[in-house]
């Protein structure tokens, strides 16, 4: 090996040294000893939850998920079965008007109205009102 | 190979027991891998707090989607890229680019006294030269050099070929060889004077 390349070789050593140890500057835990204690302390107790989520779902049996999922489920189907109940009984038409087609009207008896009431719309107590034209 | 490294459990035993919820086992991954999610952090965002945030937010997040580990022995690899992504986010949330930064360094806890007086010029200008690497250099960089990876290791992490690993860390150590060789005082300067 040539004088000069030894030299160039031991420069770049000397320089990539002075790299490394510039580079420890950047190491937090090289003046602080306990610096990557405390960060490893940081993420495992920040995990923690997550953690106890996870040994939970490990311990259980195929049953207990059933069961756990049942526990969650059958409350919450009751619970929305009775809402619909409810909208459904509320949504349900009491006594409003009855809407019937032109031909319906024509062979339906309209009990109680004689015809000049009914052929008049401003009559008062018209049972009558036309509400839509479709062809 | 030792029997200490025998010992060691591997990636995949450690992901397996996280994954049942094994506070040893994470908190061992964590050990593991600290200083390299740290490293990777820093090359990317630049400043130490974020850096610390970025890692430790990134072993948070793994631990939650630790089931998208699709290789466990790959650990490591999957896992500095989830602490690029978070870093790469903190950029744009904070807009860190855009504001004129004390270098890492600097924020790093505590130097002592004689430590900074040693180690500042040179890690300014250090940090100078770090900044103008790409990205992928200066994270290569800090695992080799700060971390004591080998080449075999970067590149199955990253994910890269091992010549592509080789000559980014030799084209930025080039720059930062001739960043540390403006620096009055560096070795060629005091062989010429001998």
């Amino acid at each position: 090996m040539s004088h000069r390349m030894e030299h160039a070789m031991t420069e770049g050593l000397d320089v990539d040294m002075q790299i490394h140890g510039a580079l420890r500057a950047f190491d937090p835990g090289a003046d602080d000893p306990g610096y990557w204690t405390r960060f490893g302390d940081v993420v495992v107790s920040g995990a923690t939850q997550e953690l106890a989520r996870r040994r939970m779902l490990a311990s259980m049996t195929v049953s207990e998920v059933l069961i756990g999922w049942a526990r969650t489920l059958v409350p919450t189907a009751l619970v929305a079965a009775a809402f619909a109940g409810l909208v459904l009984m509320k949504g349900a038409p009491t006594q409003g008007p009855a809407t019937l087609g032109i031909e319906e009207l024509l062979v339906s008896e309209l009990q109680g109205f004689t015809i000049p009431q009914i052929s008049s719309p401003d009559a008062p107590g018209n049972p009558i009102t036309l509400t839509a034209e479709m062809f | 190979m030792s029997s200490q490294q025998q010992d060691k459990p591997t990636d995949r035993e450690l992901v397996r027991q996280a994954r049942e919820g094994d506070a040893v086992a994470f908190g061992l991954l964590v050990r593991r891998y600290q200083r390299p999610a740290y490293a990777v952090a820093l090359s990317v965002v630049g400043r130490h707090e974020d850096a610390e945030d970025a890692a430790q937010e990134a072993f948070l997040v793994a631990l939650e989607r630790l089931e998208e580990c699709r290789n466990p022995d790959r650990f490591g690899g999957w896992l500095l890229t989830i602490v690029r992504n978070r870093s790469k986010n903190l950029i744009r949330r904070e807009s860190l680019r855009e504001t004129d930064e004390v270098p890492p360094g600097a924020r790093s806890k505590m130097p002592t006294p004689d430590r900074v007086t040693e180690t500042s010029e040179l890690r300014d200008l250090l940090e100078e030269a770090m900044r103008e690497l790409p990205e992928v250099q200066r994270e290569i960089v800090m695992l080799h050099d700060l971390e004591g990876w080998k080449h075999r290791e970067i590149a199955e992490r990253l994910d890269l070929p091992p010549g592509t690993v080789r000559s980014h860390l030799h084209f930025a150590r080039k720059a930062l060889r001739k960043a540390l060789q403006d620096l009055p005082g560096a070795p060629r300067a005091k062989r010429k004077a001998r």
